[in-house]
């Protein structure tokens, strides 16, 4: 019964050929070639595969890397603590409601990312700028007789224009989460006594911790790779990794040097999500729960 | 400025429009019969307008590229393949020089240029001629357009007078603390620090003097609002008040007094920071007459003027200045080289990577 064997196993590959092209093309190479030119050298003429250590030992050595990079990772934890607590709330009111009115706010919540990530950043500039709508407000309103300096280009405007950005990609595994929860869990929590915030603590939460999960990891992911928001809202001291980054690729030319910082990077996301898997249940996110 | 001096420059830059305008005309009516050749240029350089009468002088049609940078366009000159991507390109002579000429003969991913095809290279005002790459006799680049880069700043908050105005120290100044905008970007902005500082060839300084200027603009970082990295950005900064002077270009000072604000540029005496971009054919074009013809169109009085007009960049045409009154000469910079402005070249330097972990260290801190 060779034959069957032959056939199903042609079968498996067909069925697992997509899938191969992906990963192929848009991880392997890619991650593969960034990986070979962190080890290659950059000068003056360009890129040369003459292999070293040089770029590692240079961004290990230095506190300047280590240090925006330690700050990234603050900053990408408080953006995605900060969405979990907009995107909780907002999931489940939404959730809990029926009809045209659920379908209006899905789509509200929609509605400003139907448009350009770099729009969505740069329209904090006229919010949060110094002749801009929240301090005309407050002038207009008398609480103010000068422009609030701080609103804009610094460290809280970051946090704030990653927020606005990601949140929605926090918000939506949550409903999602939270949808599928079938009411009549809520009703037998109900019936066997529970008071609703025990009923929460102890059915609704857990039931929607997958989508916290994959909307924090989402998030976190994001943010920790971030460059325009950073740009423009960051001000003199608004800097993360990813400019860092940007600027060996284009200001330098140094391909290597900034192939290794995004190595580095990497390295770090990988072994924060090895360390944490338990904890959070990332293998239950990424390979569905079934294994 | 007298009225007798002016009618005639006036009547040179009528004439010169009206020849591109005729021109223009020709090339529309050619327009099916030129060939169509891809460059790669910052877009200022060819703005919509004088794209049909480039077409009419060059007898080629050129489609120019979305421009990103000059670590971009080499990016994309030197990927699997980018040689034969742009028959012509344009971008900055001292950035991409070096990697595109690679460390010895026969290791250009450029062609040498048929200097006869480019009669107008023999008009490049002796001010750039320097920035004409040469290698064995044969010539791979020349200087088509140039710049120059100055604190652009609001004359109704800062008096032009002042001698810190005109000067680069502007940036730096405590008094303009929370209402200035640097660039982000490591070479410009240590290069008009070490200027202002007294250090008269930065980019050849020593690593101490690196250091030293890095702990200058670190202390001075307290009064900046905020850092530019994009044309727009750096315009609605100004334009919106949020800064009265910043680290600017040409085009800036230009589309903010069309929006009639009050805005000039300085002329440091510390050094005005000045570039050149240069024209050049890579390897793989396909067709490398209508590139030369190009890039002589664009060398050319009649182009010169009209880019003058359009967008404030001069060309490196030497006669193009004349097309202009004194007055506006001046206004536009057309004239530094006689005046005994100042300048400095915006050079790349060697330990560039140096530059650039001092200026992240300095936005980090």
């Amino acid at each position: 019964m060779a034959e069957p064997t032959t056939a199903r196993s042609w079968t498996a590959w067909l069925l697992a050929a997509p899938a191969i092209a992906y990963l192929t093309a848009f991880t392997l190479i890619p991650v593969g070639l960034l990986l070979t030119v962190s080890f290659w050298k950059s000068g003056i003429y360009g890129t040369t595969p003459d292999f070293n250590f040089g770029n590692y030992v240079r961004a290990l050595a230095v506190p300047l890397y280590r240090d925006q990079l330690i700050k990234t990772i603050r900053i990408a934890l408080t953006t995605t603590a900060i969405s979990f607590l907009i995107s909780y709330p907002a999931a489940l009111y939404i959730s809990g409601l029926k009809g045209r009115l659920k379908s209006m706010l899905v789509v509200l919540l929609f509605l400003p990312f139907w448009t350009s990530f770099v729009v969505r950043t740069f329209l904090w500039l006229p919010i949060l700028g110094r002749t801009g709508l929240i301090n005309q407000s407050l002038i207009w309103l008398g609480l103010i007789d000068q422009p609030l300096e701080f609103l804009l280009y610094n460290e809280g405007a970051v946090l704030v224009g990653l927020v606005y950005v990601f949140t929605l990609f926090m918000t939506l595994p949550i409903y999602l989460s939270l949808d599928k929860i079938d009411p009549a869990l809520h009703e037998a929590a109900n019936d066997l006594g529970a008071p609703p915030l025990q009923a929460f603590w102890r059915v609704t939460l857990p039931l929607s911790r997958p989508g916290i999960v994959s909307g924090s990891i989402m998030v976190f992911l994001m943010s920790i790779g971030s460059y325009v928001t950073p740009q423009l809202l960051g001000g003199p001291s608004g800097n993360m990794y990813g400019n860092v980054i940007a600027s060996q690729f284009l200001a330098n030319n140094n391909w290597a040097f900034g192939g290794a910082l995004s190595v580095i990077l990497i390295v770090v996301v990988l072994v924060g999500l090895m360390i944490t898997r338990r904890w959070i249940g990332t293998r239950e996110i990424f390979l569905g729960g079934g294994a | 400025m007298s009225a007798d001096h002016t009618a005639p420059t006036r009547r040179s830059v009528l004439a010169a429009s009206a020849a591109m305008a005729a021109l223009g005309l020709t090339g529309r009516q050619a327009l099916a019969d030129v060939p169509t050749i891809t460059g790669i240029m910052p877009g200022p350089f060819l703005p919509e307008p004088l794209k049909a009468p480039l077409s009419g002088m060059a007898g080629a049609t050129l489609q120019n590229s979305p421009y990103i940078s000059p670590a971009d366009t080499l990016a994309k000159l030197l990927a699997p393949g980018g040689e034969s991507r742009f028959d012509v390109v344009i971008s900055l002579s001292d950035f991409v020089r070096a990697p595109l000429m690679g460390a010895k003969a026969g290791a250009e991913h450029i062609l040498p240029l048929d200097m006869s095809l480019i009669p107008n290279a023999k008009s490049i005002t002796p001010l750039f001629q320097k920035d004409i790459t040469v290698r064995d006799g044969k010539t791979y680049m020349i200087p088509v357009v140039w710049g120059y880069d100055s604190v652009i700043f609001n004359s109704d908050k800062l008096s032009p007078q002042d001698p810190t105005t005109q000067s680069w120290k502007v940036l730096f100044d405590d008094r303009n603390a929370g209402k200035v905008a640097w660039r982000d970007d490591a070479q410009c902005m240590i290069l008009s620090a070490a200027l202002s500082q007294g250090i008269a060839d930065p980019v050849s300084m020593s690593d101490s003097d690196l250091n030293e200027i890095g702990k200058f603009l670190a202390a001075k970082k307290k009064n900046v609002r905020t850092m530019w990295s994009q044309f727009g950005e750096a315009v609605s900064l100004m334009a919106s008040g949020e800064v009265y002077a910043m680290y600017g270009w040409i085009p800036m000072r230009a589309a903010l007094q069309k929006q009639g604000l009050k805005v000039t540029n300085n002329w440091p005496t510390d050094g005005l920071l000045v570039w050149s971009q240069s024209g050049f054919i890579p390897k793989g074009s396909h067709d490398v007459a209508a590139a030369h013809r190009i890039i002589n169109a664009m060398l050319s009085p009649e182009y010169g003027a009209s880019l003058m007009k359009e967008t404030n960049y001069p060309t490196t045409n030497s006669t193009v200045p004349s097309a202009f009154s004194a007055e506006d000469q001046h206004r536009f910079g057309l004239d530094v080289a006689s005046t005994g402005q100042k300048t400095y070249p915006m050079k790349m330097p060697a330990t560039m990577d140096r530059w650039l972990e001092v200026w992240n260290t300095v936005k980090a801190g």
